[in-house]
């Protein structure tokens, strides 16, 4: 999927982007995605995406999530999450292309007290799409991470 | 849904991994057989994820969640932490209702909780000589209490003893 310049400038964004990686189930504000890449046959993925560019950083979903080791697996795709100023770029990599779910068929539940921690500011609470649950990330604390 | 009966003794009895808590059946808001938990990354320790329920995310919290991982198909008791927070417990299978349940005592927990004293067990003591040579039936020894503020109290159930777990006292968790 060919990026495109993410946009902020609406607060709600059109649709959510549902992936999964490090074994977890993840929702991204479409208007912060601005694309999946996927490695080729015969190139790592985070080698890949650290010629992109110097404002691109690779984040490594199962050092991030599980606190394991960068590398510990190889994901095959990785979503480009742009901040707000457009001034930091992370390139999560994910374990699926992830898949579109409208803004209209979803429903943002706010993120529980008793589970708020210093460690898990980046989870701003879990998307209902259907009868799915999945863990909607804030991007901004996302990039921060890069 | 469950209704608690004013007045009336009943408690909520779970079982998590082989090891039994009880709720008192006020705090009890809900129990729903195979919801679909959401899990979550980061999380402080114990809890695994969330459940949807009247729109929002209800936390779920594993009793003993050194018992191993949870199977699909656990039941999720929804409990009332405060005024508006709800806690969802992880059982592995549709807890029962019981009453009839005597709280032991503190002093009697503070026992249990203590070394074993010096003196020596004699076979002779394990049996009634009074009505012959028959064994005498032992109390059910005490189980130990995990660690943490909402495990503070054992309820005996027909000389069963189960722990008795506190959703009011997870407010007061640091959240490490």
């Amino acid at each position: 999927m060919p990026e495109v310049p993410a946009g902020h400038g609406s607060s709600t964004p059109p649709f959510f982007l549902i992936l999964r990686a490090a074994g977890y189930t993840f929702a991204l504000p479409g208007n912060a995605v601005s694309g999946v890449v996927e490695a080729s046959q015969d190139a790592l993925l985070e080698l890949g995406v650290g010629e992109g560019g110097g404002d691109l950083t690779y984040l490594d979903a199962h050092q991030v999530f599980r606190g394991g080791r960068a590398g510990g697996r190889f994901a095959r795709y990785a979503a480009v999450v742009v901040s707000a100023s457009g001034t930091k770029r992370v390139a999560l990599g994910v374990d699926t292309p992830g898949r579109v779910a409208p803004a209209s068929d979803a429903k943002v539940l706010g993120f529980p007290m008793l589970l708020r921690n210093g460690a898990n500011k980046m989870l701003a609470g879990f998307l209902k799409s259907g009868t799915d649950l999945a863990v909607l990330l804030d991007p901004e604390r996302l990039a921060e991470k890069g | 849904m469950l209704v608690a009966v004013p007045g009336a003794d009943q408690w909520i009895v779970a079982d998590r991994g082989g090891r039994g808590f009880a709720l008192p059946l006020p705090v009890v808001v809900r129990v729903t057989p195979s919801p679909r938990i959401c899990e979550a990354p980061l999380l402080p320790t114990g809890y695994v994820g969330v459940i949807e329920f009247e729109g929002q995310a209800v936390p779920v919290w594993d009793p003993y969640p050194e018992t191993g991982d949870f199977m699909w198909g656990a039941t999720v008791i929804i409990a009332q932490v405060g005024d508006s927070e709800l806690l969802g417990l992880l059982s592995d299978a549709p807890p029962r209702i019981q009453t009839g349940g005597v709280l032991v005592s503190d002093e009697e927990l503070a026992a249990a909780a203590a070394p074993a004293a010096a003196s020596p067990t004699k076979a002779d003591e394990d049996v009634d000589w009074s009505v012959g040579p028959v064994v005498k039936a032992k109390p059910i020894a005490l189980p130990v209490l995990p660690i943490g503020p909402m495990w503070d109290k054992v309820v005996r159930f027909a000389g069963h003893p189960v722990p008795v777990l506190d959703p009011a006292c997870f407010t007061l968790l640091p959240n490490s």
